[in-house]
């Protein structure tokens, strides 16, 4: 193969597993969103403080630290080893779970009062109103801040890299030291990430046509 | 007690020395940004396609590959070139022309909110286009987005610790040190963590008060 | 004849504080069933308000609604104003549908599942029994062929109608119109009203119609109650409100809004 094509194959099992991380993130962390999310418009306080604080340690904190203090402070809480993986996958999760938070908050908040009364005033009741009603509404809102929120994800999966994940990242590392061909690498790694977003941004491109067709945002008031 | 005060308020001083560079990485790291992302925002502007079309083509590159690979590609990269960083140098260049990628989308919208009256006021006045930038535009758009900006300050920070990836002996990298000179990774971790929120939550907060200063003055 | 039967709707000195701002002002009416009454009056005299009280949008801060002779809202001997529980509010809610100024259709449903979202989901009627009975409501409403389109496809006038199917797919005994032609252009305003005067003429069928149109207003209603400052400064018979009125606010109002 003609370099840099010849750097690939050494790179692939740690695509593989930047790609398992990424996906495993994504999941948990449309999980973590929806649940704060919807858990800041709950009606008991308790539920409302609870996301809330969720929200703000882990929009406050670094992604980095977050990654360092639960793969190397809290087994010592615990008092069992937790495997680089998991934990990687666990904690981009609760991180960008808790900026999509933010995100499901605003876009439920963002759909027409209007809209709620015209349900109640068919009585559905809370519950029906927000399953039928809002969040079909408030999905299509979510999407196009989902979307940046996922590359940031897929950027963010580098950071397993420093708690000894051999993701694509550090495999780019190994390989450097390997081969010595520093700029090849990078660039290699850089174009490789660069394709994942591009995907992420066809995807969602392709998700926001498919639920939007007929929609008016328009409601008035 | 598995957590130990002692111990914590002992490394205290290592920490915050850490937070120190963390904090000046920061700083220059953003005004690297602020400046560079202006450029990229004018340029996109710009109605020669051959300036505007690159500059968007980056940024969106920028926008889509991890900081940290970009850390490494500066700081292993360059010296080849023969532009050998600092650490430190090449961390902060690498967090300055990151953000500028996403300062510039801020300065953009700011500057497309500014009527397009403004600019044929301003060409009326037979402003040549820089002149209409930085008499008429500019300050316009600026000061709307200030809030915007600001979340990105909060943003750098949150990434400043990748610098230890680079060994710059910002917070992380010292708690990292402490942590493996003492086998106590409990309390510097933690401190950090804690640390972080705190400025975080500080920040956050003197933002908010900020954007309600500029809507009051706007209004 | 009808007074020995409850009335359908009760309301008994009703107060509504927005912050220090005064709305309904100890308002009392009884609406006898199958009655049509029109809400005349000027804007922010309260009459939205009092149909958002109706529909249980919003709580009074004091007095009693009954609707059908169960209590809504109820003073307690202490002079507590209290709310029925959630199950009879639900209950109650049942009987009443309402059609808003703007509209409000769900944008993201077919006309056709505007309709038969709140039978199939908060009645758990079946999906056919469901849309046989919308099909027959848009046939009533003139847009059977729009069953398929969404509400941006459709102008003012056909989304107002399809409102109204909405509210009717419900069964309510007692329909709440809230200036239902205001937002529409006045080309389309006939339309409606058209379908509203089809409604009246179902006896059984207890209307309470907020309008700013007074030649409609006059030619529907059986009672008409004029609104001013949060209390029914003056009621009666159409012919007696528009040609005779009593009260001087009554008689300045309709010579501002005939001048127009
Ligand atoms: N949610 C609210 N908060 C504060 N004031 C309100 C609210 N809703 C209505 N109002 C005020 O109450 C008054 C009566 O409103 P409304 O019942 O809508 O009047 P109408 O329908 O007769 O025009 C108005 O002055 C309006 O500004
Ligand atoms: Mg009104």
């Amino acid at each position: 193969m003609p370099p840099p094509i010849d750097l690939l194959p050494s790179l692939m099992d740690g695509l593989r597993r930047t790609l398992v991380i990424a996906a495993g993130g994504s999941v948990l962390a449309i999980a973590f969103a929806l649940l704060a999310g919807l858990g800041c418009l709950s009606r008991d306080p308790i539920v409302r403080t609870v996301a809330r604080v969720y929200i703000e340690v882990f929009r406050g904190t670094s992604a980095l630290v977050q990654l360092f203090w639960f793969y190397f402070a809290l087994p010592i809480l615990l008092g069992l080893r937790l495997d680089a993986m998991l934990v990687g996958v666990l904690v981009l999760g609760l991180n960008i779970g808790a900026y999509g938070a933010e995100v499901v908050r605003s876009a439920i908040e963002s759909v027409p009062a209007g809209q709620v009364q015209a349900a109640a005033a068919l009585s559905m009741n809370r519950w029906q109103t927000m399953r039928y009603i809002v969040l079909p509404q408030a999905i299509l809102l979510m999407l196009p801040p989902f979307g940046n929120l996922l590359i940031e994800l897929l950027k963010s999966t580098a950071l397993v890299s420093m708690i000894t994940v051999t993701d694509l990242t550090r495999a780019g590392l190994f390989l450097r030291d390997d081969t010595l061909r520093t700029a090849e690498v990078f660039g290699m790694l850089l174009l490789i990430y660069f394709s994942l977003s591009l995907m992420i941004t066809a995807v969602m491109r392709g998700l926001e046509r498919w639920l939007s067709h007929g929609q008016d945002y328009g409601g008035r008031q | 007690m598995i957590w130990d005060w002692e111990f914590a308020i002992s490394i205290l001083p290592e920490i915050l020395r850490g937070l120190g560079v963390t904090l000046l990485a920061v700083f220059w790291g953003m005004t690297i940004a602020l400046s560079l992302g202006l450029v990229w925002a004018t340029a996109r502007r710009s109605t020669n396609r051959l300036v505007a079309w690159p500059v968007a083509c980056f940024v969106e590159f920028v926008r889509s590959t991890p900081l940290l690979v970009q850390i490494f590609f500066l700081f292993y990269v360059l010296p080849s070139l023969g532009l050998t960083l600092s650490p430190l140098l090449a961390g902060v260049v690498a967090l300055g022309i990151h953000y500028s990628c996403y300062t510039s989308e801020v300065y953009r919208a700011g500057i497309n909110a500014v009527p397009r009256g403004q600019w044929e006021a301003a060409r009326a006045l037979s402003f040549s286009r820089w002149e209409s930038y930085r008499y008429v535009i500019l300050p316009q758009a600026i000061p709307p987005i200030i809030p915007a900006l600001g979340n990105y300050v909060i943003a750098m920070f949150k990434d400043a610790p990748l610098l230890s990836a680079i060994t710059v002996l910002e917070i992380l990298q010292r708690a990292k040190i402490i942590g493996n000179e003492t086998f106590r990774y409990l309390e510097p971790f933690t401190v950090v963590g804690v640390i972080f929120l705190i400025l975080s939550l500080l920040s956050g907060l003197l933002l908010t008060r900020l954007e309600r200063r500029l809507k009051l003055v706007s209004a | 004849m009808n007074e020995s039967r409850p009335p359908i709707l009760r309301i008994r000195d009703l107060h509504k504080w927005y912050d220090d701002l005064h709305i309904l002002r100890g308002l009392s009416c009884d609406l006898r069933a199958g009655e049509k009454v029109a809400i005349i009056g000027p804007s922010g005299s309260g009459k939205s308000t009092l149909l958002r009280l109706l529909m249980t949008l919003e709580s009074p801060d004091s007095g009693e609604i009954e609707v059908d002779g169960q209590a809504m809202w109820s003073t307690t001997p202490a002079g507590r104003t209290v709310a029925a529980g959630e199950d009879v509010l639900r209950r109650i809610r049942a009987k009443l549908g309402m059609v808003f100024q703007h509209f409000h259709l769900f944008p993201h449903l077919t006309v056709l599942r505007n309709i038969t979202a709140a039978p199939q989901i908060v009645k758990g009627i079946a999906r056919d029994a469901a849309e046989r009975r919308a099909g027959e409501l848009l046939e009533m409403v003139g847009l059977a062929d729009k069953a398929n389109a969404y509400p941006a496809q459709l102008s003012g006038g056909q989304k107002q109608r399809v409102a109204i199917a909405r509210a009717l797919a419900m069964d309510p005994s007692v329909m709440l119109f809230d200036e239902v032609t205001s937002a529409l252009d006045p080309e389309l305003v006939g339309e409606v009203q058209d379908v509203l005067r089809q409604l009246a003429h179902q006896a059984a069928m207890t209307m309470l119609i907020v309008t700013h149109e007074m030649q409609f207003a006059r030619e529907i209603a059986d009672h008409v109650m004029f609104f001013d400052a949060g209390t029914i400064v003056e009621q009666g018979a159409p012919e007696q409100i528009f040609s005779a009125p009593k009260e001087d606010r009554t008689r300045e109002f309709l010579q501002r809004v005939i001048d127009r």
